[in-house]
């Protein structure tokens, strides 16, 4: 692979590019599901892809493939040449040759290639027929498990050569509940560097916990309430959320934290953190996918907005330097900027104590329609939830079919507590993002 | 792509442990995805992908692996690789790869390949203008433009060489209009399986000023209400409450394990009689239609609903296997990275007989959701939610003001039975549909239609 590089950056240069970027993955995944202890679906792969980007006419070009044969590196040159001809961007993403130091840093290992495929399926076996077992209104569950491991290579015609090795695996169970004619549906998760860290009990009573105490839920009436966002779903909502942090989607108009930048936007309690160097984060990395080396930035600190998160393009807009947050989901994806491990600070009280601290309130413990009821244009959502009712500071019934409605920024403002129960999120490629439990005031809930 | 000889081998090697059955996918797709913001073309990125799924049956379960190394080696051992997960003696096969002769259902006219790319970027252009101009309030524009053309082979042990190609475009606008301190977006598109003609079919500016006029409209707009009551949902994207309600439980993804609400209720009334519904393939050049599915069956016209009676289930091979019924041939999947299961296609509500203004003029306190977003739905329990981009007041028989951003939520059992009307204005919309099998193109449609209860999540003022 080494040579066909090289021979890539050679050609590009002899082409007339200016310079020249390779960003080369490769990765296998093992993934299966249980159901009725039977293998309900497997599934084994390798695959890699290939994707270069040069500047030609001072203009960025990029292209990718997933096949690497002998037309590559014409097909690769052509097409970045091609596409740097259209590209009209004021600004233009700038290769790096690289930094002169990037952070000590120590990739965590992996377990999962000593790991059999026969021990993992026994764990997800166990960990259906032991959810089985917790509670004779569980009527359906089925287990997942996944890992993958994988290098990245970034090199380019300036010099720069980063290696990375990635290794990880998820499971999840969903669990179905029945009472009768009710039925409820929950997921409990777990996700890490090692296989040997999952304890298939601990995931087992946490999704039938979920869903048997959500039975019989009933809506709520509509009307404005304190609201708690468990760690999950405060997590998924801090995810849902995170470009409107996006310093590019700033510049353009659309992101919510226009013109904010210094300000208090949230309260005393609410303090954010980007961490690409966290010993045990998902996300972490020295080097960002442009090369640079990263750091810990407190984006938001007891409130107030300390600073967005940049890629190089987006900080030489704003006179200041790269936060290294550039990003490329993958292969096929442009240089853009994303969030590392991500996560609002936790603090000092339990979820009891929040619980306790409300008169009339929801606590939610899922929310759904993350991908549609949310704009990080204007900072508006309204989600679909399920959770609990809370009176007199206690937990009184489970609730569905409500819908929590508002504003991202109202929400920061609003926050009047973070409790100490912090948990990340199962996600996608953008960032590992976590929180603790978080309390809202005066959030509009609509029900009946 | 890959010569019939390695595929037999690569069949041969994955039936050689006692498989019932296997599959050989291939995949070679050329991509262009163009990025216009605020009036310059910003984003551009072209590729292509190639890649082999190979799957096992075994009984009611199966083996997949997949792999861009396509080398005749590679493929053999990642056959043999995934074959030992199986232990039984080998079966006889049928390994003739008969070529499947297709109908081309879907003529293309322009194939995107060949169109030079300033004539895309003069499209975007022309919609940038559009937007932009519509309304002073308007302070940014992304119009993103995508095509694709995906050749595949599907080769199994039952004889079967399937070749097929696929064509779609795309043309994507959002808009951003602020009024006093409030941004509000507006989105429309319109995407076909269909090449560069699908322009003179569609006017860019027509839907670039559609994007403009909801987000100023947005931008003016106060909350929608928050509370149960009456919906009339508009047409086209209006489809999203039958695809998230009722579409999904209809998969034999979810109902070959027993897990869907609409489990065990072939034959009833599942919605009210006024309600006809199908999934439908083979509509010429629509956006979830394919000329063979991807698992090379022919696809099919399938009415899921009539008169509110549940007629059928959207079936593949394996959910066949597994529900001891026939395929409807819905199999699909994004890429040769996913074992295919049972999708929508272009899924509808077909035509009643009422009149919108008798839908609205029968309400006294309701909404009007004219422009519909995405949505989710939990098939076990039949909870779903979908997203209101451009909603009324509707009061006293009347459409009153503008409302911004609400989620409408319900139950698919509950709200089928709660269609009390159907208007005859039937339009289709385009989406993308996530499940196990990836994202894929789905046509959604219906007409304007009344629900008598949903739970609209607005806010109090």
């Amino acid at each position: 692979m080494d040579q066909t590089l090289k021979a890539i950056i050679e050609l590009g240069l002899k082409e007339g590019l200016k310079d020249v970027e390779l960003y080369f993955s490769k990765a296998s995944s093992f993934k299966f599901s249980i159901f009725d202890n039977e293998i309900d679906s497997y599934s084994v792969a390798t695959t890699q892809g290939l994707s270069a980007r040069g500047t030609y006419e001072d203009k960025m070009g990029y292209v990718y493939t997933e096949i690497i044969d002998d037309e590559t590196p014409k097909y690769l040159i052509g097409q970045v040449k091609n596409n740097a001809l259209i590209n009209e961007d004021e600004e233009q993403d700038q290769l790096f040759e690289g930094a002169e130091k990037y952070p000590e840093f120590t990739h965590q290992q992996s377990d999962i290639h000593e790991v059999s495929a026969d021990e993992k399926i026994e764990f997800a076996r166990k960990m259906e027929a032991y959810a089985k077992s917790l509670d004779e209104r569980v009527a359906k569950v089925t287990v997942y498990y996944g890992d993958s491991s994988g290098e990245r290579v970034l090199t380019n015609s300036y010099g720069l050569k980063l290696t990375d090795q990635h290794g990880f695996a998820y499971t999840y169970i969903n669990v179905i509940a029945k009472d009768g004619d009710d039925v409820k549906s929950t997921y409990g998760y777990d996700m890490g560097f090692n296989f040997k860290d999952f304890d298939y009990k601990v995931i087992a009573k946490d999704a039938v916990d979920q869903a048997t105490e959500l039975l019989n839920a009933k809506t709520i009436p509509s009307g404005k309430m304190d609201v708690i966002f468990n760690n999950e779903t405060a997590g998924d909502l801090l995810g849902a959320f995170a470009p409107i942090f996006n310093a590019r989607n700033v510049q353009k108009n659309l992101s919510c934290l226009k013109g904010k930048l210094g300000e208090t936007i949230g309260s005393d309690v609410l303090t954010i953190v980007d961490d690409p160097l966290m010993v045990d984060g998902l996300a972490s990395s020295p080097f960002d996918d442009e090369g640079y080396p990263t750091h810990m930035k407190t984006v938001i600190e007891n409130g107030v907005l300390k600073t967005y998160l940049h890629n190089a393009k987006s900080a030489e807009k704003d006179g200041v330097k790269t936060t290294g947050n550039g990003h490329r989901a993958s292969y096929k994806s442009l240089l853009g900027i994303a969030p590392t491990n991500f996560y609002i600070k936790k603090g000092e009280k339990s979820l009891d104590d929040l619980v306790g601290s409300i008169n009339n309130g929801l606590l939610v413990t899922s929310i759904a329609g993350l991908h549609a009821g949310l704009s990080t244009v204007s900072g508006d959502f309204s989600l679909q939830a399920q959770g609990f009712l809370i009176e007199n500071g206690k937990k009184v019934r489970p609730v569905t079919q409500v819908v929590v409605a508002g504003n991202i920024l109202e929400v920061f403002s609003k926050v009047t507590d973070v409790s100490n129960d912090f948990k990340f999120a199962l996600g996608g490629s953008a960032g590992h993002i976590g929180a603790p439990s978080i309390k809202i005031s005066s959030v509009d809930v609509a029900g009946e | 792509m890959l010569n019939k000889q390695l595929v037999k081998d690569i069949l041969q090697a994955a039936t050689s442990t006692g498989g019932d059955f296997a599959e050989v996918y291939i995949e070679n797709k050329y991509n262009t995805g163009l990025g216009m913001l605020g009036g310059k073309l910003e984003r551009i990125m072209t590729g292509r992908d190639f890649g082999v799924g190979i799957r096992i049956f075994n009984g009611t379960n199966s083996v997949y692996a997949y792999s861009n190394d396509v080398s005749p080696s590679a493929l053999i051992k990642v056959a043999k690789e995934a074959a030992m997960t199986i232990s039984g003696v080998p079966k006889d096969m049928n390994l003739s790869l008969v070529s499947k002769s297709i109908d081309e259902l879907h003529r293309i006219e322009k194939n995107p390949i060949d169109i030079p790319v300033s004539q895309k970027i003069d499209l975007m252009r022309k919609g940038y203008s559009a937007a932009v101009g519509y309304d002073a309030s308007i302070n940014q524009v992304n119009i993103n433009y995508l095509d694709y053309k995906k050749d595949i082979i599907v080769a199994n042990t039952e004889g079967l060489w399937a070749e097929d190609t696929r064509i779609r475009t795309r043309y994507y606008v959002t808009s951003i209009a602020e009024h006093n301190g409030v941004m509000q977006t507006g989105s429309a598109s319109k995407g076909a399986s269909m090449g560069f003609e699908l322009f003179d079919k569609y006017d860019v500016e027509t839907i670039a000023k559609e994007a403009a006029r909801i987000a100023v409209t947005m931008s003016k707009a106060g909350y929608a209400p928050s509370g149960k009551m009456p919906v009339v949902l508009d047409n086209a994207f209006g489809g999203v409450i039958f695809h998230e309600a009722c579409g999904h439980g209809l998969e034999a993804t979810a109902i070959a394990k027993g897990t869907s609400v609409y489990n065990g209720k072939l034959g009833e009334q599942i919605a009210s009689s006024v309600v006809n519904a199908v999934d439908d393939g083979t509509i010429p050049n629509g956006w979830g239609s394919s000329n063979i599915s991807d698992e090379g069956e022919d696809v099919t016209r399938n009415s899921l609903i009539e008169n509110g009676v549940l007629k059928g289930y959207m079936i593949d091979k394996l959910g066949g296997i597994r529900m001891g019924m026939p395929s409807t041939g819905a199999g699909r999947r994004e890429s040769y990275k996913f074992a295919p299961t049972s999708r929508m296609t272009n899924t509808f509500i077909l035509g009643g007989e009422d009149r919108f203004e008798d839908m609205i003029s029968s309400i006294d306190n309701g909404l009007y959701a004219k422009t519909l977003g995405g949505g989710s739905v939990n098939t076990s329990t039949g909870e779903f939610n979908f997203n209101v981009q451009e909603g009324y007041m509707v009061s006293n028989g009347v459409i009153g003001e503008p409302v911004r951003g609400a989620t409408l939520i319900g139950t698919g059992l509950e709200v089928l039975k709660r269609i009390e009307m159907i208007s005859d204005n039937f339009e289709s919309g385009e989406g993308m549909c996530g499940s196990i099998s990836g994202s894929i193109p789905a046509g959604l449609g219906q007409p304007a239609l009344k629900v008598s209860e949903l739970i609209v999540g607005g806010r109090e003022e």
